[in-house]
């Protein structure tokens, strides 16, 4: 769509589609702002505040680069600004998405007491070690886009990485010691 | 790389596996997009607006008023609707000249923030937008109020489209709502911001009285005592039967 295109008048990305950025990465950024801790209505309004974001950060775009780490790189930011006025992290109640609904009840229940301890664990890491271990753990973006999205040196997003690995294992580990009567 | 090698990386842990993909349904991905093609129209009105006025000196936060037109949709749906033809191509204009903001809000790492012009993407989007406000006041010859911070510059031509110039009138009124919620949420240089913005875009603006006295809030909240009664009086001078005035008279009590 949009192809015959009228001349610029600036050194304008003029590959930035707001709409078909949506369309393509809109349930990325979801999933992201999902596992970074946001609960759905928040996920919600960070998802519609990344694309306004985007917007107005359109001259960082570069149409001859992925778009999606860009995007996330908006994404945490917006994120972690939400996170840090304190509108989220109420009751870690309902999980997003409930497994299969084929599966039988009793294995439902258990993936889904998993499901929960994880997000919890997840959400107990420090910002930045959560960001990168979402980032790569969950949505296989590579290190190197991490780093330039977070504005860190490569070494310094390694060692966020692994930091955030062995504190989310030990994490769960203590979740489910504390909780297994829950 | 220089990652220590001393430390080895632990494997990517299996109890993530737990966590299934999440994904938006179709209908919530629909109408979110909604909402930010709403915002991004705001922002492109905002950004005619700067356009009109000379451009990339101002400091203008559209993205801030367009997140937050975007968090009440309510505000684009409520006041009866009329359609209007914007090109949210231009809002990359203000939103990007309002780097500014985007550092403070999201921690952005600097920018240049000189641009002549941006345009991301001239297809035409149709937007609902609330009908003008009717008039509150007559239209003030001495708009230019003490209250004024600083000149505008001087006024360029722009071609426009007729249904611009409608989503015009009705930036107003947002700009308006848009000092209003900042004083609600206690952000008063956001609101003195906008309401600067307000007097340079519109110096003979349909809803001046009401901006007026949204800028004695403003300042009193900004905690500028001085200038806030220094406002109030030249208020209740220039409006002397004005329904804002008991609000206006409220900053003056202070005095005592």
């Amino acid at each position: 769509m949009g192809d015959a295109r009228p001349q610029y008048p600036v050194e304008m990305p003029a590959a930035l589609d707001l709409k078909s950025l949506y369309e393509k990465e809109a349930d990325t950024v979801f999933a992201f702002l999902t596992r970074f801790g946001l609960r759905p209505v928040e996920a919600e309004d960070a998802v519609h505040d990344t694309f306004v974001a985007a917007l107005g950060r359109a001259r960082s775009f570069d149409a001859s680069r992925p778009a999606r780490p860009w995007l996330l790189g908006i994404a945490l930011r917006v994120a972690v600004a939400r996170t840090r006025h304190g509108r989220t992290r109420e009751e870690l109640g309902e999980v997003p998405d409930s497994p299969d609904p084929g599966q039988d009840p009793e294995r439902a229940l258990v993936a889904r007491r998993a499901e929960r301890l994880a997000q919890q664990a997840l959400e107990q890491l420090p910002e930045e070690q959560r960001s990168v271990f979402v980032l790569h753990d969950l949505q296989d973006l590579p290190m190197a886009d991490i780093a330039t999205a977070m504005d860190a040196p490569l070494a310094t997003t390694y060692s966020r990485l692994r930091l955030a690995r062995l504190a989310f294992t030990r994490g769960v580990e203590q979740l489910r010691q504390a909780g297994g009567r829950l | 790389m220089n990652f220590d090698e001393n430390e080895p990386m632990p494997p990517r842990p299996v109890e993530l596996q737990a966590l299934p993909p999440v994904r938006m349904g179709a209908g919530q991905k629909a109408m979110l997009w909604s909402r930010v093609e709403a915002s991004a129209a705001v922002a492109a009105a905002a950004t005619e607006a700067v356009a009109q006025s000379g451009g990339a000196e101002h400091q203008m936060s559209a993205e801030r008023l367009a997140t937050s037109a975007g968090a009440a949709p309510s505000l684009v749906a409520k006041a009866g609707l009329n359609s209007a033809v914007v090109k949210w191509g231009l809002a990359a204009l203000v939103t990007g000249v309002a780097a500014g903001a985007a550092v403070d809000r999201y921690g952005f790492p600097p920018e240049p923030t000189v641009v002549e012009r941006v345009v991301v993407r001239t297809q035409e989007v149709r937007v609902e937008v609330p009908l003008p406000a009717p008039p509150t006041a007559p239209p003030t010859p001495a708009a230019r109020t003490a209250l004024q911070k600083s000149e505008p510059k001087e006024q360029r031509p722009v071609q426009k489209e007729p249904a611009v110039e409608a989503a015009g009138t009705n930036l107003e009124r947002q700009l308006l709502e848009g000092a209003r919620t900042a004083l609600v949420r206690r952000d008063a240089n956001f609101a003195l911001e906008t309401l600067d913005k307000l007097r340079r875009e519109f110096p003979r603006g349909q809803l001046a009285e009401e901006r007026d006295s949204l800028q004695v809030q403003a300042l009193q909240q900004a905690k500028r005592e001085a200038d806030a009664k220094a406002a109030a009086r030249t208020f209740l001078e220039r409006y002397p039967h004005s329904v804002f005035g008991p609000a206006v008279e409220a900053v003056l009590q202070g005095e005592k």
